[in-house]
């Protein structure tokens, strides 16, 4: 029976062949336009650390002048946000806290490792300084070796984690634990390699590109003060009275230029913690910073963080938005093609019930045709992504001067733009979704079409 | 002309100018945002730089022992770039216009609203802050319209502390236009005092610039990105970026030379980056190039499909009626008669489409202006994208209007 | 009212060249009643089609109610057609669409008549068919009769010179057909000429003259009631005589 009505249905698409043409390439443009947009969408809204999503907490607190002006305001979508960073002074204080089962205060920065031989070049690395939980709390996998400890921060002692690129690239892949390294004038033991590991986006900082690969080389955190380490990130005085101007006023000042992130798998420890929060920022009030009256301290999970980071971004939302629209412009668009088409072709149909078939067997030959014409949109709409998401990778991407040769750089590209095998069945189920949508209507008309109908007339 | 009559008939087969009139709704309202966000992004990127894009390239220098002294590097490598053959201008800067990274701080007219309890209030604006050697505003090739670039003597020489570059503050500043026009609306900027928060210094405005563009943005910060202020300083420290403006032609050739040799001047460092700087503000304007591409090429082809889409229902409509239209013809409707009326029948379907269309419309683009900070989607748009709809349905229903014309009223008398 | 002389018309194909008319020479006085009849194929359709300039003629004269037709143009003859001949059609060819009403008044808005006429006439036709009751149905809902009774509506409601029925009946039972047959013969009685093509030989032998076809020529006439031309109309009723070949 389904042979049979396949058959008919293929014969019945021959029987117009320009009608059908024009109908699977109207759903083949509607999802191909779809697939690439939600492609994008999909690879920039994704949870990077979603097994711990529960667990780990940005930590926020606002110490920003009570009214921020005018002019300064309006830059800002979101004036209600505390600012996304923290400061030096309150990330040393909020590490004091014993209450989260980890916590990580960090930033970026920039190492170079001078030439070891005449001849060969430097090597400049991006440098993640943070404190020794950054590895347990994120699940960052290690090769070779281990992390540091909350002692090796202290002290600061002079060991580096390095990442499976910087190994490669500096010690050609070798177990490299042991090893000494001379960056800019100082030496470090390498004490851990971790292996190919890439949040996206890289919610743990979104400072510096929120697509861009994770850091070459890790630092203990009391680097920071000892060899005053230049911030790589952003830094955000938010009060009228910081001081701009010399490593030392950057550690007293209300400048925001570190990440804070807290393990907080109860919700206790989190309700503990936001009284914690809330009892230091009014301690503080007392000695005249947070000039704010109302609290505005923030325990904020990964998925609110990208959100309030804006990470899919404006551009990405309204082109998901349009291209939906123009599938439904082609469901509604076939939705009329394959009425006129069936329509025209209702004596045939006639012609069936008169011989003996029901009015099941004719919406369900016509179903089965509606849905070919789908699948055959859906897979032509394919092929169209895929051209389409590598035009668009060839028109987004530009090489950055300065930029190392990562070869995870050019894996993270595509990655943003290839259609993984979840997309491959949203687009299934678009294509039989549009095929549905347009064809029930019409299937169900013909079928309703009493055979006297079809017979009589010319 | 038999309105009523056409009416009636368009109600009894309603489903086809339903969907047409569906599509058309749609299409407008996709159209005219579209064509409203398309415009808002080809203008931003479009907008002037102010500079010398085509003739600048920036080279970065990154030093890695710890005795690399910027203050004798920084002006020798200057002094060679200069020398170089087909270099016009080279300037040591923190910044680099239609690049990445922004430096921005709060100024003003009078010291004590940058110091007032509470924060910033009234007269005070961000401005973008750029650090640079003697002949910065040259080296850019912006216009100066009222007094002069750096003197030679103000230029500061490197901060000891690399962190300390933002505050290394010279005695005078050149500005934009639209910076001081916002700060000074009469117009007498120069030779006035400059106040410049959270580094706390002041400093003699000694020369006014047209126009300079930062970055190209959008929205509320693209005013910012055109309020600009220049310190003569000398922004080097381990990591040292140069701009050079060459004479037309020789860039290319220039910049062959500088990855050459430069970098060996001074033993310790190396070339970090080089780039000319109309790549990068291509590569700037690259993601919403793509955009641009991207929601144009949807919206062509909503259009097409929804052309098809009339071309569709009117050839289907002409297909279905041959009998009546050639008993038309016998009864006495001229050619004339029968294009007019599926002209007509077609307008009607537009109209009401498009009039849908117009509320929708005007519903996506109070929300997109609500969501994406938009400006609201100006009538002119509206009205525009009605009037191509109408010239489109009609060429749309042209063809097969004709081919319901040319029906010979014979057909009436034929049997099957 | 119908003046042919040596009418021809050939349909042409790329192998086969069919003369559906040759030398076809026919004179329709005013108020007459012509019946013409012949097999399939025999040329009668295309005579209506040329008799109401449905189609061109491609040699001879056709001379419609004084004027020489044969060269005008597609405009001037739709306008001839408008408002000088009426249509009734084996099929009733109603415009599915539309309702009765506005069936009966699609003739008229091609010409310009002031809404006040068109209606009064619309009325009246309807009422003169017996359909004034059903106006407001759509064809769908009315019987095979009733439909054509809307077509004969339609036909006069535009106060045409001369109907042209196609097979009228040819789609109706005995006893729709004779009430059919009943109204045009009023029509014709209150002065407007008739050319119907049957294939019914009861029912040509109503008319005044039946006009026989065979392969596209006039084969034979018979003259059954003569004509008598009384000014307001009327109808002969006197001898029949057998007709002879011409």
């Amino acid at each position: 029976m389904f042979m049979h009505d396949l058959r008919l249905a293929f014969l019945s698409l021959r029987r117009n062949p320009i009608l059908t043409a024009l109908m699977v390439i109207a759903i083949a443009a509607g999802i191909a336009a779809s697939m690439i947009t939600i492609t994008t969408y999909h690879a920039r809204s994704g949870h990077p650390i979603w097994w711990k999503a529960d667990k780990l907490y940005a930590v926020t607190l606002d110490p920003r002048d009570p009214d921020a002006n005018g002019a300064f305001a309006s830059l800002q979508r979101h004036p209600e946000y505390p600012p996304l960073q923290v400061t030096y002074q309150d990330a040393k204080a909020l590490y004091r806290s014993d209450i989260p089962t980890r916590a990580v205060m960090m930033f970026r920065a920039s190492r170079v490792v001078a030439p070891r031989k005449p001849g060969e070049k430097p090597v400049a690395l991006d440098t993640r300084v943070t404190t020794a939980d950054f590895f347990a709390m994120f699940d960052v996998p290690f090769i070779y070796g281990t992390g540091w400890s909350r002692a090796d921060d202290e002290a600061p002692s002079p060991v580096v984690v390095l990442s499976r690129y910087a190994n490669q690239k500096l010690f050609a892949g070798v177990n490299s634990v042991g090893q000494t390294l001379t960056l800019n004038d100082k030496d470090f033991r390498v004490i851990g390699v971790i292996d190919a590991w890439n949040p996206t986006p890289r919610f743990y900082d979104l400072n510096n590109g929120s697509f861009d690969l994770p850091e070459n080389l890790y630092m203990p955190f009391g680097w920071t003060t000892a060899l005053k380490l230049p911030n790589n990130g952003n830094t955000n005085c938010v009060r009228a009275n910081a001081q701009v101007g010399g490593f030392e006023a950057l550690l007293t000042s209300d400048c925001v230029w570190m990440q804070y992130w807290a393990e907080l798998p109860t919700a206790t420890q989190r309700q503990k913690y936001q009284a914690f929060l809330d009892n230091y920022t009014n301690e503080q009030r007392r000695h005249g910073r947070f000039p704010r009256p109302v609290n505005n301290n923030r325990i904020v999970d990964v998925d609110t963080w990208l959100e309030m980071y804006e990470v899919v971004g404006d551009e990405t939302r309204i082109q998901v938005a349009v291209a939906l629209m123009f599938l439904l412009v082609c469901v509604l668009n076939t939705f009329g093609l394959m009425l006129a088409k069936f329509l025209k072709a209702a004596p045939i149909s006639g012609l069936r019930r008169a011989l003996g078939a029901s009015r099941i067997d004719i919406m369900r030959q016509h179903l089965i045709e509606v849905v070919i014409v789908g699948l055959l949109g859906g897979a032509l709409g394919l092929v169209l992504a895929k051209l389409g998401l590598d035009a668009m990778r060839a028109l987004a991407t530009r090489p950055i001067p300065g930029q190392d040769d990562n070869p995870a750089r050019v894996a993270l590209q595509q990655s943003l733009s290839s259609m993984d095998t979840q997309m491959f069945f949203v687009a299934l189920a678009l294509a039989l979704l549009t095929g549905i949508l347009a064809g029930l209507y019409p299937a169900w008309r013909i079928g309703r079409l009493s055979p006297s109908t079809f017979l009589k007339t010319q | 002309m038999e309105i009523r009559a056409l009416l009636s008939a368009m109600w009894r087969s309603r489903v086809g100018p339903v969907l047409v009139a569906a599509q058309v709704a749609i299409t407008l309202a996709v159209v005219v945002n579209v064509a409203y966000i398309v415009k808002l992004r080809v203008d931003n990127i479009s907008q002037a730089t102010g500079v010398d894009v085509d003739n600048l390239f920036w080279v970065a220098m990154q030093a890695y022992v710890p005795d690399y002294n910027p203050a004798v590097a920084t002006p020798a490598d200057i002094e060679w770039l200069r020398s170089l053959p087909g270099v016009a201008e080279a300037a040591n800067s923190n910044l680099i216009p239609q690049g990445f990274g922004t430096t921005i701080l709060p100024v003003s007219y009078d010291a004590s609203l940058l110091a007032k309890e509470g924060g910033f209030g009234q007269g005070v604006a961000p401005a973008v802050i750029y650090l640079g050697t003697a002949r910065l505003v040259e080296t850019l090739g912006v216009k100066l319209i009222a007094g002069r670039g750096f003197s030679e003597a103000a230029v500061q020489p490197p901060a000891a502390d690399g962190r300390a570059t933002l505050s290394n503050w010279g005695p005078e500043v050149v500005i934009t236009k639209n910076l001081a026009d916002k700060l000074w609306p009469k117009g007498d900027a120069l030779g006035k005092t400059l106040h410049t928060g959270l580094v706390n210094k002041p400093a003699t405005i000694v020369g006014l610039i047209e126009y300079m563009q930062h970055q190209p943005v959008m929205g509320p910060a693209a005013d910012l990105f055109r309020s600009i202020v220049m310190v003569p300083s000398t922004p080097a420290s381990q990591r040292t970026a140069y701009l050079v403006r060459t004479q037309p032609g020789r860039r290319d050739a220039v910049m062959a030379r500088v990855e050459k040799d430069m970098a060996e001047l001074q033993p310790g460092r190396y070339l970090s980056a080089m780039e000319a700087l109309a790549d990068s503000a291509e590569r700037q304007r690259a993601g919403m190039v793509t955009s641009v591409v991207t929601l144009g090429v949807v919206a062509a082809f909503v259009v097409l499909v929804t052309v098809v889409g009339i071309v569709g229902l009117a050839a289907f409509t002409v297909a279905t009626r041959t009998k009546q239209l050639g008993t038309r013809r016998a009864i006495g409707a001229t050619k004339f008669h029968i294009l007019r009326y599926f002209l007509v029948e077609n307008w009607l379907i537009t109209s009401v489409g498009a009039l849908i269309g117009c509320a929708l419309a005007i519903a996506v683009g109070i929300k997109l202006s609500m969501m994406y900070r938009l400006p609201q989607l100006p009538l002119l748009y509206l009205v525009g994208g009605v009037v191509a709809l109408w010239l489109l349905g009609l060429l749309a229903v042209w063809l097969p209007a004709r081919r319901a014309a040319a029906i010979s009223p014979a057909t009436a008398t034929r049997t099957v | 009212m119908i003046e042919m002389h040596d009418v021809g018309k050939v349909f042409r194909t790329d192998v086969v060249e069919t003369h559906a008319l040759r030398h076809f020479n026919l004179k329709v006085e005013p108020g007459e009643f012509v019946a013409i009849t012949g097999h399939s194929g025999s040329g009668k359709t295309t005579f209506l089609n040329v008799a109401g300039l449905l189609e061109e003629l491609d040699s001879g004269r056709y001379v419609f109610d004084g004027q020489d037709v044969s060269q005008l143009t597609d405009n001037q003859r739709s306008r001839i057609r408008n408002e000088k001949i009426g249509f009734i059609f084996q099929g009733f060819n109603l415009i599915p669409d539309l309702d009765i009403y506005d069936n009966v008044e699609a003739p008229l808005h091609y010409r310009r008549m002031p809404a006040p006429e068109r209606k009064r006439r619309i009325l009246s036709s309807l009422e003169r068919v017996g359909l004034a009751s059903r106006m407001k149905h759509i064809p769908a809902q009315l019987s095979g009769g009733q439909q054509q009774r809307a077509a004969i509506a339609r036909a006069i409601a535009g106060e045409p010179r001369v109907i042209l029925a196609d097979e009228p009946t040819g789609n109706l039972d005995t006893t729709m057909s004779n009430q059919i047959m009943e109204l045009l013969l009023q029509i014709n009685a209150s002065g407007t000429t008739i050319l119907m093509v049957t294939h019914n030989p009861e029912l040509a032998t109503q008319a005044h003259r039946q006009v026989h076809i065979v392969d596209g020529k006039i084969d034979q006439i018979h003259h059954f009631n003569a004509l008598k031309v009384v000014p307001g109309g009327g109808r002969g009723t006197e001898a029949a005589s057998a007709g002879a070949p011409i």
